[in-house]
């Protein structure tokens, strides 16, 4: 189980997530809500042991995350960057396999459980077909297929991703969506930052509300994510437009509510 | 280009290079007697062989081999393809020594000892610069190493300026690169083997270094202490190259690039290949450095970019 207690985070002058109270179980998907600056990515780092809070404590099965050798860690837990330098020049498999490196057992090359294990998470986000390409040559949407694939790789039981769905078309969403409902049916617990409260609706069981003053709310998906509290966390208004989909309404997306 | 083949061109290009180093020179030596004198135990072809040509080519193969290998390892720690062993302002420094020494009047080995100075004193004001409160910008690391050349760089002019005549040329040599004045050799090689060995020994940290920081961390690797360590292996490199040869320009950039555009991206191979074939390039220059005007001899960096710009560039137009 991940969780945080007392957790504060930010940078100076700027109070981004005041103590914080959260905990995420296997075979929970968690969609990470909040505005622009919110503090979505600095929490997900955080909660990836890439950053230190500026109070509280991130845990994982009750040991503080900075207890974790690095490399254990990274075998535990997987986070997808929302920005990454592309300066590599292999091709999309070699790019995938490097989400092995953690279970690396060999100095001197990938066994032949790594390829697999990359070759089939090539297949699950559909990118076998381009795994010998270089992947400076790919699409926007292609490369972060390629990111999710490094992810699978790893082989994680936490998967934190943040913003995974941007550059993708409306198929590969769906696709990206169940494959993590799929990683949740399997025991493994996700965290996914989304500006989509539709898809954060249908595919995750539970939503961490991160408002700009500071505080955040948690809990299921269908208690959380009304009406009001969307309003009150994006500060504009919102209508439903039926099968429960609530959607901002056009006539005040210039205005706040 | 296939694996096992490049793997096999570079093996066999070490050796061959070497062999032609052996062979051709500015005395009037025909190849097969340079051969002979290899094997022979006295004579004149034999004291050319043992005395002047194998610890030159020797020199040379190390020097290129350093060039090539600190080339490779800075361009993972800045993730800047332009970056090579001088980015850092080491071979300035080192410059700076070895010129002021020359100014000065001082020995051989005087000028070793102030070129090596200069070099670690650049080497460590550009760690200091750039390694503040436990993180390491590799864009401050970059500015910093830059800045800190060109200041060397203005004090060399200064220095050129200033120096008699007769000593001009001396100095404009060791900028380009020399190797007629290259020393003992086993220290180069010693630094090779084991900054080579360091590195091998990080390889996959590397290649996933290459992916950035924040991404190597959440893959397991502790960014810092590598960082750091590639920072020291490359420039011991760096130093012993310059030390050895003077500022031979070109190697180090550009090696490292041909291997990439030949396919050659893991850092397993990358290492070891960018040594055979940085060791192999220099020694060929160097052989045409010595041969082409004799007994006049060239700059070794002059031909090491005549050799290699047009390889590379037929690289670039291929891919």
């Amino acid at each position: 189980m991940l969780a945080c207690a007392n957790l504060s985070l930010g940078y100076p002058g700027k109070a981004l997530c005041l103590d914080l109270k959260w905990g995420m179980r296997p075979g929970e998907c968690w969609a990470l809500l909040g505005q622009n600056g919110s503090g979505k990515t600095t929490l997900l780092h955080t909660l990836g042991g890439l950053r230190t809070p500026l109070a509280g404590v991130v845990t994982l099965d009750g040991k503080a995350l900075y207890d974790y050798p690095r490399r254990d860690l990274a075998r535990r837990v997987g986070v997808l960057l929302q920005h990454e330098d592309y300066g590599f020049w292999g091709s999309v498999t070699d790019y995938v396999l490097l989400g092995r490196h953690p279970h690396r057992r060999s100095p001197f090359g990938w066994s032949e459980e790594d390829r697999h294990i990359a070759e089939e998470a090539l297949a699950q986000v559909d990118m076998s077909w381009l795994a010998g390409r270089p992947l400076d040559t790919l699409s926007g949407g292609e490369r972060q297929r390629a990111r999710l694939a490094l992810l699978l790789t790893q082989q994680t039981g936490i998967c934190l991703l943040d913003e995974p769905l941007q550059y993708l078309d409306v198929r590969h969403q769906v696709q990206t969506l169940e494959l993590l409902r799929g990683l949740t049916d399997a025991g493994k617990a996700v965290m996914l930052s989304l500006h989509d409260v539709s898809w954060a609706a249908r595919y995750c069981s539970h939503a961490l509300l991160l408002h700009d003053d500071g505080t955040a709310e948690s809990g299921k998906s269908e208690e959380v994510l009304t009406r009001a509290r969307l309003e009150h966390l994006y500060r504009c208004a919102f209508e439903e437009v039926g099968g429960g989909v609530l959607l901002p309404r056009p006539a005040d997306w210039r205005g706040s509510v | 280009m296939p694996r096992p083949l490049l793997s096999f061109l570079l093996l066999f290009a070490a050796p061959a290079s070497v062999l032609a180093a052996l062979c051709f020179g500015s005395a009037d030596l025909p190849a097969a007697e340079a051969l002979r004198g290899l094997f022979a135990g006295e004579g004149l072809a034999h004291d050319i062989v043992w005395q002047l040509r194998l610890p030159r080519a020797l020199a040379a193969f190390a020097c290129g081999g350093l060039l090539a290998l600190a080339g490779a390892l800075l361009q993972v720690l800045l993730r800047n393809p332009l970056a090579d062993p001088y980015v850092l302002g080491i071979s300035g420094g080192a410059a700076l020594g070895a010129l002021s020494a020359m100014l000065w009047g001082l020995g051989l080995l005087a000028g070793h000892a102030l070129a090596l100075g200069g070099a670690l004193m650049t080497t460590f004001i550009v760690f200091g610069l750039s390694f503040r409160s436990a993180e390491w910008n590799s864009l401050r690391l970059l500015l910093t190493g830059v800045v800190l050349a060109s200041g060397c760089g203005a004090l060399i002019s200064l220095i050129l300026a200033l120096a008699p005549q007769a000593m001009v040329k001396g100095m404009l040599f060791w900028l380009m690169g020399d190797l007629s004045h290259a020393g003992t050799v086993w220290p180069a090689w010693l630094v090779l083997g084991a900054v080579l060995a360091l590195a091998m020994s990080q390889a996959g940290r590397l290649n996933v270094l290459h992916l950035g920081q924040l991404k190597a961390a959440t893959l397991g690797v502790a960014v810092l202490p590598l960082q750091i360590g590639v920072y020291f292996g490359a420039a011991a490199a760096t130093v012993a190259a310059v030390l050895l040869g003077g500022s031979i320009g070109f190697v180090g950039m550009m090696v490292p690039h041909a291997l990439r555009l030949l396919g050659v991206v893991d850092q397993r191979r990358l290492l070891p290949f960018a040594v055979l074939l940085g060791g192999s390039l220099l020694v060929l220059a160097d052989t045409l450095a010595r041969t082409l005007w004799a007994p006049q001899q060239l700059p070794v960096g002059v031909l090491t970019a005549l050799l290699g710009v047009p390889f590379l560039l037929w690289l670039l137009g291929k891919r």
